[in-house]
């Protein structure tokens, strides 16, 4: 395998396990971070695909396009908890 | 305020808890180990509480809102609503984004009904049923 990877590949998920392992008190609270990283992530996954759904092709979408290039993102966030409200809870 | 909606429709229902003691919540009576099922999709679009419920204000405040078990409650709103948004963002910002045509843009979702909880499932490449969405293909300009 070595043939083949003779770089070491990006190891993005060893810095966020290296740095939760700096910050946990044992290993057991280690592992509840990553697993509850694991379920928050599939659970934003979900909440940005529905309100993506929800927001693209409608009137929004040119004050959408608009926002999404300037700096101000509290009026983005608004977008963002409305469809919050639609997308109400996970259930994970 | 946006009327470009048919009205918010919720990907989840809501969720079922057991009361742990007797107890009052509201108009209703609980004795312990009652099933109770927290119907959050008609909570968070009841005209009682929002003004035009089913319309899509961004300028709307969310303190109103129940929230459930989820990304809000483990990592907070604020920072939940800043992962999300910062994504979106991201993906608004290119050019002239816009859904593929026909079938190929809209998520592939349909109303589950087996399921008090969830109220959508989906379709994943093969067109097979799953809980996660798996298909929207968009377009821009390079």
């Amino acid at each position: 395998m070595g043939l083949f990877y003779k770089k070491e590949r990006s190891t993005e998920h060893h810095e966020i396990v290296t740095r939760l392992h700096e910050i946990s008190h044992s290993t057991d609270e280690l592992a509840n971070s990553v697993l509850a990283i694991m379920v928050i992530s599939v659970n934003l996954s979900l909440i940005m695909a529905n309100t993506f759904d929800l927001l693209l092709g409608t009137d929004l979408d040119a004050s959408l396009k608009d926002l999404a290039k300037s700096s101000d993102s509290s009026t983005f966030n608004g977008y963002v908890l409305e469809g919050l409200r639609d997308y109400l809870s996970t259930l994970i | 305020m946006s009327d470009d909606f048919k009205g918010l429709d919720a990907p989840f229902q809501g969720f079922y808890r057991v009361s742990t003691k007797d107890q009052n919540i509201g108009s209703h009576t609980l004795k312990k180990g009652d099933r109770i099922f927290v119907d959050m999709g008609t909570a968070n679009q009841t005209e009682k509480v929002f003004t035009k419920a089913a319309t899509f204000d961004h300028t709307r405040s969310f303190s109103s809102a129940i929230d459930g078990d989820g990304a809000i409650k483990y990592l907070g709103q604020p920072l939940t609503v800043r992962i999300v948004s910062e994504v979106l963002r991201a993906v608004y910002a290119y050019n002239n984004i816009r859904r593929a045509p026909g079938k190929s843009g809209k998520l592939k979702r349909f109303t589950e009904g087996t399921n008090a909880q969830y109220r959508h499932a989906y379709l994943d490449s093969n067109d097979l049923i799953s809980p996660w969405p798996n298909s929207l293909t968009v377009q821009f300009d390079a």
